[in-house]
């Protein structure tokens, strides 16, 4: 089998503050094939948006990327992004691989027109002209579904509504046909309804387009929906891995287990009263000892959770999970 | 969840500006050297200020005198508070020949600087020292530290006297400012309508009138100028940038939770702005009013240098800088003033804009 | 649009007429009049018997009371007619049109060294932001911003009219030229330039200390923000992400700063023309303060008034022009 498009292996950021060292991302290993999508869960502050950027190296000062690799591999060549000069990270970035952000509102530029901006992607990646590039952003405009796009070419993001951004950003990142996209939370600042038509866009122009997807979100709804692969992120780590089809059948770890049942089940006759996790995801600075989630774990047992560190290892082919007891848990 | 946090405590934070938000003021505010320093040297200047007369002077810092105590160095901050003995006895102001003289029983303890800021210190006045030189041959020495100008008067002692000066026109042309500024903006930030529309406009001309002529003719109004005078009058002319800075604040202020809660309970207008709105809103505020102390230095300084300052014989910096400007070979007469000047102004700025970064909430959370 | 600038143009002539109201009230209530002021002072001999004071008095309708001597200024003003300087005996547009070019020479020049170098040096502070250089050069900007004018100007004429006197550095104490008038044309011109330096340099370096940090707190505040993430995820270089996404964001305020500066451009500085007997408007305005030549004050004034005002409309409408998101009315 071939390469797979993107493999981060062992991914550490941290953020120096005065706390002192903070590791947002502590060793954190993710393959996405081409054309897949991959889910990337947890809740916020586990280190999910932190992973995402430090992708395409746009974590800000204090954060830095501190070891690990991150190897993108398209069909002429295979780089690690983390060792990469800037140069050639420019190209992969909105090139290769774009990303579309949280808050639409706020990620346009306000002072230059929508067609200015995706024509802007095109013309730092190919050789075209002024025209060329303005008619490659009607075209882009077209393909994610904005009315009217030849006056929308035009306007300013203030003019916009927040689902027509978000379909902007879509379209500033698929401008250059890149082999995959970040997308970064792209829901959570929008209305349920506009929610429901960005997936479907984003889902249908993967299928259109072959482009491989790597949604982080915090809605299990939303994996469910779009996404062929899992992880689960906790406290900077990941702690289960697997196809959606069998984490959703069959979750081993305690914390997804836990997040499956906190979801609102929308059957009728379930009246059972919606389950909770106790607890917050800790900051880095409070990372305990041992497993991450044992604090707030209730199958923990003492030595083994509170002292050892368990480590993610494959229950069954293609399914891993670090949990010293999820074998018995789930027996 | 530190995004949840963080906007948790800025609720608390709005709700009661509790000691917590300056102490958390006062930790960022102290890892800042510079800043540090400049509020040290700030300090440093207030403690030569309060001390000024024990610095460098000609009467004594204390003394006995036919068998009873005297300070006759309060003298220099209030006239009357140099015991009227010391001129019935003729002393003309010369002490210590006449100390002894006059009863041979008496001590004296003297400041650390033998020289007088108001005139010239005389031949044999300190029993075997020269006359203080003056023009040409006042260069910094081992008696005249800081030189002497073309009268013979001592420099150093004008500068330490100056310090005084140089600190009340800050604090009290900026508070006179601060209460007209704060009052102008709550009225209009508050109250909004046409209250807004009065208050704004007067605000907008005055900002119209070139601050400078302004003052120039203010001062030519009230004719004999004290320093106290032109205190007021730059008070009564740096208050809109205050104003403007309040006003905003309390747009935005009395649309809050706590300010509808305070309304719910009763409170009347009076109490809501000075009583809920007004702590929440001093931060920012405090920010122009202490550039604003700089700039009231700066102010005085160039009034007094174009010669529109207090009259003699107030020591201000800015009068040693006007009289050189037709002595300009004597540079020690811009030198000294003039860092002075500068130092004092600089140290003000730091002081505000650490001010600034320690309580901005957009700069906190960014360095979070 | 029409609209909204009439409604500025007519709250702006209220404000006017309330300026020039209470500065024509401040400089009538100042003690002397211009010709006890003027004659006094110079010649104590010469001081008017107080008949002919009268009569004088009455010629410059100087002997009613005030608000009747602002209402006949006002109603020649709407003419027109800014009056004749008392103590110059030279109509007061006249006078300034003398005095303009010297300012905006010095001012002008300011100016416009002022913004071609505090841009440059913004970016560059923000690009370099928290390094050693970046620091120091930030330092000696924030010194050069609390380092009052005055005192510069002082050590300025020490340094390069007395220290370097009889060397070729040597430049002038005072005034605007030393040529007659019947010198060549560019001979007096080359000496106009050498007079100027000195009151350039004054008046550049405080605003171009306070321009610059301006530029660069801007920046830091917009390079904050989630577009500048995007500008970078799209693959734009550094320098792209600074001078096109960041800076052209900075405009906004920065047009507003230009906006005030149109005041100050006419106005001159009263501090630094004064020091180097510079005859611009600012001297003007000094003395005729001080020789109680009411139509000066006054013109100078409305002048400096409408400057302000036109000044704070045309920031207004530049921002709408760079921020897409304002729109006037």
């Amino acid at each position: 089998m071939a390469a797979p498009l993107l493999e981060i292996k062992d991914l550490v950021t941290v953020f120096h503050a005065s706390e002192g060292r903070l590791p947002a991302v502590d060793g954190v290993s993710l393959s996405i094939e081409r054309g897949r999508t991959l889910g990337l869960v947890g809740e916020s502050g586990c280190g999910k948006s932190v992973t995402a950027m430090s992708t395409l190296r746009l974590v800000s000062s204090p954060g830095r990327i501190e070891s690990g690799s991150i190897t993108f591999t398209t069909e002429d060549e295979s780089i690690d992004l983390v060792t990469a000069s800037e140069k050639q990270l420019r190209k992969v970035r909105g090139g290769r691989i774009g990303m579309i952000f949280q808050e639409p509102m706020t990620s346009l530029n306000p002072v230059f027109t929508i067609g200015n901006q995706i024509a802007e992607v095109v013309q730092l990646h190919r050789k075209v002209s002024r025209s060329e590039a303005r008619s490659r952003a009607l075209e882009m405009l077209q393909l994610v579904r904005v009315a009217d796009p030849q006056q929308r070419l035009d306007e300013y993001p203030h003019q916009l509504s927040g689902g027509m951004r978000q379909r902007v950003m879509i379209a500033i990142a698929l401008a250059c046909e890149p082999d995959l996209i970040i997308a970064d939370e792209p829901t959570t600042a929008l209305d349920v309804t506009i929610q429901a038509q960005i997936l479907e866009l984003l889902d249908d122009l993967r299928s259109r387009l072959g482009t491989a997807i790597l949604l982080i979100t915090h809605d299990l709804g939303v994996v469910a929906e779009t996404c062929d692969d899992v992880a689960v992120m906790y406290a900077g780590r990941i702690v289960e891995q697997a196809s959606a089809v069998e984490l959703f059948s069959r979750p081993l770890h305690p914390y997804t287990i836990g997040l499956l049942r906190a979801r609102p089940n929308v059957d009728a006759r379930d009246r059972s009263p919606l389950a909770t996790i106790p607890g917050m995801v800790p900051p880095p600075q409070d990372f305990p000892s041992g497993c991450r989630f044992h604090p707030r774990c209730s199958h923990a047992r003492e030595p083994q959770c509170n002292l050892d560190p368990p480590a993610l290892r494959e229950v069954s082919p293609g399914h891993f999970v670090r949990c010293h007891f999820a074998e018995e848990i789930n027996s | 969840m530190s995004q949840e946090k963080i906007r948790v405590t800025e609720e608390i934070d709005a709700a009661k500006p509790s000691r917590g938000f300056w102490s958390d003021a006062w930790q960022r505010y102290r890892r800042r050297p510079i800043g540090m320093l400049a509020l040290g040297f700030v300090l440093f200047l207030t403690i030569v200020a309060l001390f000024a007369p024990a610095i460098a002077g000609t009467k004594p810092v204390i003394c006995s005198y036919k068998g009873d105590l005297y300070f006759p160095c309060l003298g220099y901050f209030n006239r009357s508070w140099e015991s009227p003995i010391f001129t019935k006895d003729k002393f003309r102001g010369t002490y210590p020949k006449n100390l002894k003289q006059k009863d041979p029983e008496s001590w004296a303890v003297w400041p650390l600087v033998f020289q007088d800021p108001y005139r010239r210190v005389r031949e044999n006045e300190w029993p075997g020292r020269r006359e203080n030189p003056s023009r040409d041959e006042g260069h910094p020495n081992r008696l005249n530290l800081f030189g002497t100008d073309q009268y013979g008067v001592d420099i150093f002692a004008k500068m330490v006297h100056g310090t005084t000066i140089a600190l009340l026109v800050g604090f009290v042309s900026m508070g006179l400012a601060g209460s007209i500024g704060v009052l102008v903006g709550a009225l209009g930030g508050y109250f909004g309508g046409w209250v807004d529309m009065i208050t704004s406009r007067l605000t907008e001309i005055v900002m119209c009138i070139p601050t400078l002529v302004l003052i120039l003719a203010l001062i030519a109004v009230v004719e004999k100028p004290t320093i106290w005078k032109t205190m007021a009058i730059i008070g009564a002319t740096g208050w809109t940038g205050i104003a403007r800075l309040t006003r905003a604040e309390f747009l935005r202020l009395r649309q809050t939770e706590f300010v509808m809660a305070a309304r719910a309970t009763g409170a009347g207008s009076l109490r809501i702005m000075f009583r809920h709105i007004l702590p929440n809103a001093l931060a920012p505020v405090l920010v122009p009013i202490t550039f604003g102390i700089a700039s009231a230095i700066l102010i005085e300084g160039s009034l007094s240098f174009l010669g529109f300052g207090p009259p003699p014989p107030t020591a201000s910096w800015g009068s040693v800088l006007n009289s050189a400007r037709s002595n300009l070979q004597l540079w020690w007469l811009v030198v000294f003033p003039g860092v002075g000047i500068f130092l004092t102004v600089l140290a003000y700025n730091l002081v505000g804009e650490g001010l600034q970064e320690a309580t901005d909430p957009r700069l906190r959370e960014a360095k979070k | 649009m029409v609209a909204y600038l009439l409604r500025r143009v007519l709250l702006g002539l209220v404000t006017l007429v309330v300026i020039t109201l209470m500065v024509y009230g401040l400089a009538r209530s100042m003690p002397g009049n211009p010709l006890t002021v003027q004659l006094g002072e110079s010649d104590p001999s010469r001081k008017l018997n107080p008949e002919d004071q009268q009569r004088m008095l009455e010629i410059y309708g100087l002997d009613k009371p005030w608000p009747v001597g602002y209402a006949q200024w006002i109603s020649k003003v709407i003419q027109g007619d800014l009056g004749r300087s008392i103590t110059r005996k030279q109509p007061v547009t006249q006078l300034i049109g003398e005095r303009i070019g010297p300012t905006v020479l010095i001012s002008g020049t300011a100016l416009f060294l002022t913004w071609f170098l505090a841009i440059p040096l913004g970016l560059y502070a923000s690009a370099r932001g928290g390094r050693i250089d970046e620091r120091f050069t930030g330092l000696v900007l924030y010194a050069l911003y609390s380092f009052p004018t005055f005192v510069a100007a002082l050590f300025l004429q020490i340094i390069f009219a007395v220290w370097l006197r009889d060397t070729r550095w040597e430049l002038p104490l005072f005034g605007m030229s030393d040529l007659s008038s019947d010198a060549p044309f560019f001979a007096r011109c080359a000496d106009v330039a050498w007079h100027a330096i000195l009151p350039i340099t004054c008046q550049t370096y405080v605003v171009l200390a306070y321009n610059s940090r301006f530029i660069k707190a801007n920046l830091e505040e917009v390079v904050r923000q989630d577009f500048i993430r995007t500008a970078r995820a799209k693959g734009a270089g550094p320098w792209r992400v600074l001078v096109h996404h960041a800076f052209r964001n900075t405009l906004i305020p920065l047009v507003t700063l230009l906006g005030l500066s149109l005041p100050a451009l006419v106005g001159g500085s009263v501090i630094i023309e004064q020091i180097f007997t510079w005859p611009g408007m600012g001297r003007l305005f000094f003395e005729s303060i001080r020789e109680r030549d009411y139509p000066t004050i006054m013109g100078l004034t409305l002048m400096f008034s409408v400057l302000t005002l036109a000044g704070q409309l045309l920031a207004d409408l530049l921002y709408s022009i760079v921020d897409p998101r304002v729109n006037v009315e």
